[in-house]
């Protein structure tokens, strides 16, 4: 695959305080591509200076090799579905979703043909002559999203696409976005506070901190092998325990030496270990690595979560188990536990 | 209502001097107008006897040639007005709210409705002096432009305040260049302000007296409606003058009420 869009070193402030600070990556041609962090880490910057909003201070933007800096908004083959959705309030959804062609000066049948196709792929036509206010949330939402799409852009940016829907829309949403991208071909790239949406849709996630590209990868790859303990902290949940490395883990104060894979780390460093809840396995009857006291059981349905209170500490472990487990029936508050993990599973970060 | 919980909060005896208060108000305000209305009906002219109904004192004013013609001058005056303080104070409005926020300029622009027009005419009066322009009904024009503008400037302003700003971005975005994105988005999502504004702007021109007084000049030529009132008033209240007024509330009231349906149907 080639890189559609190629970012590099850029840079942008806002008065003292930078907004990004030399990001460099590429988007791939066709990929739903999702930038994720927490609000303030310059996703939204980032997605502005794509779609010409914004001027970056210093580095570069290409698109297919061409420079995209240099191209006005109004002139750029990329589209943007805004988060307010910011839909024309005086215009009907037919209206709203030919304003781009017209600028493009399409005309008569093309034009209705075009509108028609665009608005049959978001399961709009009812609709068609409505006015903005009188449609649904949903429905909105896909009115935004066919006007971008139907000037078939190179790139096409979604800022919060399903912060505004409820639960159960947005969760039909995700997979709606991700055959409509399979269908059009388009490249998606949206920007998301939201970690399991970024899961769910993307191919792949620059997880972003402080104008900073924290780590780029596939969903799996952020979630199995997190390269700092701030990509650990927000993708999913993870037990954090501090100590130094060992030839094959990690000693912590009061626990002793526990398991963890990590590269390139020197013996004696100071690490953070983490293990995901869900790898944390109960040994029945003792002879764990980690004993402790059941502090807490939260019932999620088809999972308990355990919190498992360790000597000396303040922060309890947490243990994800399935409902289904042979021990689960059997747990109770302040019972004794035992716990271990396959040295694979926990790793070991030094940032 | 009455389980409103400032209403119960008031005694009954408050609600009643409250209720009677009110009473007093609206009488005060449309008894002598409906008073007028009625006179103008009245075929004796006294407005002790009643004559019995006609049409007598509107025919009368249709044979004044000096009502005409102030009619005519108001009307020419009111329309220019609206087209200048219209477009200007739209204008206005749209930068003062794309611009940083500023105290200092949102006050300037509120100067001409706060100063006293007295104070306002004289400037204007001696500043045209100063110019050695010759006065006549284009300074009239020039003069009520100046403080209707910042009035329509504020009319279009509120309508802005709950504006999305991003549909502007969404138009530029959808490949639309500045002068598009006005005409086809900004304009049309403004518009129930920006003919409020009009309406607005209408109805203060044709009811100045005191800007247009001292812009006229001498000439008798470009004597207003209001100023034509003025002259004839100070023979007298005539039966003509009854039927003038009760017109131009008939004018005003048809105005102010398309001024409020446009403005709720535009509300999404």
């Amino acid at each position: 695959m080639t890189a559609l869009i190629a970012i590099r070193e850029l840079a942008k402030s806002f008065g003292p305080v930078p907004a990004l600070a030399d990001v460099s990556l590429d988007i791939r041609e066709n990929e739903f591509f999702a930038l994720l962090g927490p609000s303030g880490c310059g996703k939204t910057t980032l997605l502005r200076i794509l779609a010409g909003f914004e001027m970056p201070d210093r580095g570069s933007v290409t698109l297919d090799g061409k420079d995209l800096v240099a191209i006005p908004a109004n002139r750029r083959p990329v589209n943007m579905m805004f988060q307010s959705y910011a839909l024309f309030p005086h215009m009907t959804v037919a209206g709203n979703v030919s304003y781009g062609l017209e600028m493009e000066g399409v005309k008569g049948p093309e034009l209705a043909r075009r509108v028609r196709d665009a608005l049959a792929m978001v399961q709009l036509e009812p609709v068609a002559g409505r006015k903005p206010h009188l449609l649904s949330g949903g429905q909105r939402q896909r009115v935004a999203l066919a006007r971008a799409l139907v000037k078939r852009p190179r790139l096409l940016l979604l800022d919060e696409p399903l912060a505004a829907l409820d639960k159960k829309l947005r969760e039909q949403m995700r997979i709606e976005l991700k055959r409509i991208q399979h269908d059009t071909g388009i490249t998606f790239l949206v920007v998301t506070h939201d970690q399991e949406e970024a899961l769910v849709m993307a191919d792949r996630i620059a997880l972003m901190d402080r104008g900073a590209v924290a780590q780029l990868g596939s969903p799996r790859e952020l979630y199995d092998r997190p390269a700092t303990r701030f990509v650990a902290g927000f993708i999913g949940m993870s037990n954090v325990l501090e100590g130094r490395a060992t030839a094959g883990g990690v000693a912590v104060a009061g626990l002793g030496a526990l398991p963890a894979t990590g590269e390139g780390i020197a013996p004696g460093a100071p690490v953070s270990l983490t293990i995901r809840p869900e790898r944390v396995r109960l040994v029945a009857g003792g002879g764990g690595q980690v004993a402790g006291k059941i502090t807490g059981i939260a019932y999620l349905g088809q999972d308990l979560l355990l919190q498992i209170g360790l000597p000396g500490r303040a922060d309890p472990l947490v243990a994800r188990l399935a409902s289904g487990h042979p021990l689960a029936d059997g747990l109770r508050e302040g019972m004794a536990v035992s716990c271990d993990w396959a040295a694979a599973d926990a790793r070991m970060l030094t940032e | 209502m009455t389980d409103h919980p400032v209403a119960r909060l008031q005694s009954r005896g408050t609600r009643r001097w409250l209720k009677g208060h009110a009473a007093l108000v609206y009488l005060f305000l449309y008894g002598p107008i409906a008073m007028l209305a009625v006179l103008s009906f009245n075929d004796s002219g006294l407005p002790t006897s009643w004559g019995g109904f006609s049409f007598r004192w509107y025919g009368e004013l249709l044979r004044n040639p000096a009502i005409l013609h102030s009619v005519a001058n108001s009307l020419v005056v009111a329309f220019f007005v609206t087209l200048i303080a219209t477009a200007g104070g739209t204008l206005l409005a749209l930068g003062l709210e794309q611009g940083r926020p500023s105290t200092a300029l949102d006050s300037f622009v509120m100067v001409p409705m706060i100063i006293p027009d007295i104070v306002l005419a004289i400037a204007l009066l001696s500043f045209y002096t100063t110019l050695q322009f010759t006065l006549g009904l284009y300074s009239i024009v020039l003069s009520q432009s100046v403080f209707v503008m910042a009035f329509a400037a504020a009319v279009v302003r509120t309508r802005l305040r709950n504006f999305d700003r991003s549909i502007l971005e969404a138009s530029v975005d959808l490949g639309a260049d500045g002068w598009t994105t006005f005409w086809r988005v900004t304009l049309p999502a403004i518009l129930p302000g920006v003919i409020a504004a009009a309406l607005l702007s209408f109805t203060l021109s044709i009811d100045d007296f005191v800007i247009a007084y001292f812009s006229a000049g001498a000439g008798r030529s470009s004597t207003t409606f209001p100023m034509q009132i003025y002259a004839m008033i100070r023979f007298g209240v005539t039966p003509t003058i009854n039927a003038i007024a009760t017109i131009l509330v008939l004018v005003s009231v048809t105005l102010m009420l398309t001024a409020q349906r446009l403005a709720r149907e535009a509300q999404p």
